[in-house]
């Protein structure tokens, strides 16, 4: 096959698989397990019991993850966070360069959760919920 | 000036688009830059009177007007760590004035003393309605701009320099967020401005899934010895009731308030309200609107009635392009967002059409 048609065949396969891939909220080897609804609202600033961590914009396992936790689109999580960002109700959750930020950030921060991919998860964090 | 502010837009806007990220530029470790925006254009099918917003100067007509709508807001937060910041927040928009201003609107330091309670001292805006600290905001609002019937009928537009402090409790699926706030706080108008004292209020915020319901009261003491001299007092009151529904792919939002004297009723008294329904379809949500102001304990406020129809397309990931079209009723009053008519009045309703576009950084 010619390299010019594999590569974004490559990429819709890797995209497709991002959006059905099992998600796994992780945090601090010491968290306690959360329900979905705790973490809508730490992902949405209506609580402040965790430090949320998001992956970048262009990764499509973050708007998998909002989609699955929050039911919204990246655009209405952006609205709902400018509202709050610049009525000093909260600041957005810090963004993580990848799977292995989010994991090194996680485990060195007790209050710190984040997602990744499930397959990715390992010893040093704590699965505290499987969005599947 | 005014061309330079819009030149200073123009680049913030075009900054924005070209930013394909979010968001929110770390500077170190403590620091946080973030700003917002709107660049929008209004015009009208009159030459009768201005179309302004609250109180603005100078409007739409005929003639198309870039002062109505566009503003930029930049903000930088500083965080000490998890229970102390301080944020700073600067806004250019025309406000009581012909033209384009920038002023610190919050400036406060920010307490977390106990998980869930916050507590603000300094500059804030003052809570009167469902999205009033966040109104200039458009990105954050689905409509092009908020009801003027209703965002332009509270006095107390000069924010608030105090203390607020919120606490929100969890209830099932719910949370209940309560503030209350103390402070000073400023009435300007193209006219006039009042220093105001005493100004508290108290809001009750209940936040379900799919649901928001709010519940809120302002009294205040205007000072109004600059007008009628010393020895004359009045308490101001505004209440405000509004909701918003947030339900797969249904958007509603409403609002009802009160403004009130306890002695110049007879200038003061109006009641206000809207509702807005909008209906999502991927990045594009249409909505409509009707909106009404009208006289109270039979004051000399002026009427007016709003039908607005528009739609928000989240064409980029950190902007979105908004065109709104509106046909505004006075029954041949002033009515209320309305500069300068030239013979006192606006005689026949006025069409408005305008396209803007938010982003946020």
């Amino acid at each position: 096959m010619n390299r010019t048609i594999y590569l974004p065949l490559v990429s819709l396969l890797l995209a497709s698989q991002a959006a059905r891939a099992d998600i796994a909220v992780v945090g601090h080897p010491s968290a306690a397990a959360l329900t979905k609804e705790q973490i809508t609202d730490i992902y949405l600033g209506k609580s402040q019991a965790a430090q949320p961590l998001d992956l970048p914009e262009a990764s499509p396992l973050r708007a998998s993850f909002y989609e699955k936790a929050t039911g919204k689109d990246p655009a209405q999580v952006k609205a709902t966070w400018a509202r709050l960002a610049f009525t000093g109700k909260g600041q957005p959750p810090k963004e993580a360069a990848d799977a292995a930020a989010v994991k090194k950030e996680v485990a060195a921060n007790p209050k710190a959760i984040g997602y990744i991919d499930k397959s990715t998860a390992d010893a040093s964090v704590k699965v505290l919920l499987v969005l599947p | 000036m005014i061309s330079s502010s819009l030149r200073l837009l123009s680049a913030a806007a075009i900054a924005a688009l070209g930013q394909s990220a979010m968001a929110a530029t770390a500077i170190g470790d403590h620091l946080t830059f973030s700003a917002f925006g709107t660049l929008g254009v209004v015009q009208t099918n009159s030459d009768e009177a201005q179309y302004v917003r609250e109180q603005q100067v100078k409007g739409a007509t005929k003639s198309a007007s870039l002062l109505t709508d566009s503003n930029l807001g930049l903000q930088v937060t500083a965080k000490a760590n998890d229970w102390l910041s301080a944020t700073v927040q600067t806004l250019t928009a025309q406000r009581n004035t012909d033209h384009l201003t920038t002023r610190f609107d919050w400036a406060y330091i920010k307490v977390t003393p106990a998980e869930n309670l916050n507590i603000r001292l300094g500059k804030v805006a003052l809570p009167n309605f469902l999205v009033s600290d966040s109104r200039r905001i458009g990105y954050a609002n689905t409509a092009l701009r908020p009801a003027n019937e209703v965002y332009g009928l509270d006095l107390l537009t000069g924010g608030l320099k105090g203390v607020d402090a919120s606490y929100a409790l969890k209830l099932g699926s719910g949370t209940l967020t309560s503030s209350v706030l103390y402070g000073k706080s400023a009435a300007d108008t193209p006219t006039y401005s009042l220093k105001v004292n005493k100004t508290r209020n108290v809001n009750l915020v209940w936040d379900g899934d799919w649901y928001t319901v709010r519940l809120g009261q302002s009294k205040a003491r205007p000072d109004l010895s600059s007008i009628f001299g010393a020895g004359v007092s009045d308490t101001y009151t505004f209440n405000g009731f509004g909701f918003t529904v947030d339900r797969s792919q249904v958007v509603l939002q409403g609002e009802y308030v009160q403004r009130r004297s306890s002695g110049f009723d007879t200038f003061i008294a109006a009641d206000a309200w809207y509702l807005q329904a909008g209906y999502r379809m991927g990045k594009w949500l249409p909505y409509a609107s009707f909106a009404e102001r009208k006289a109270a304990k039979s004051s000399i406020v002026a009427p007016q009635k709003t039908v607005a129809l528009g739609a928000r397309w989240d064409a980029l990931s950190s902007a979105a392009l908004k065109f709104q079209l509106e046909h505004v009723g006075t029954t041949n009053t002033a009515g209320a967002s309305f500069a300068s008519p030239i013979n006192g009045v606006v005689s026949k309703p006025v069409t408005t059409m305008s396209v803007s576009m938010d982003f946020v950084y």
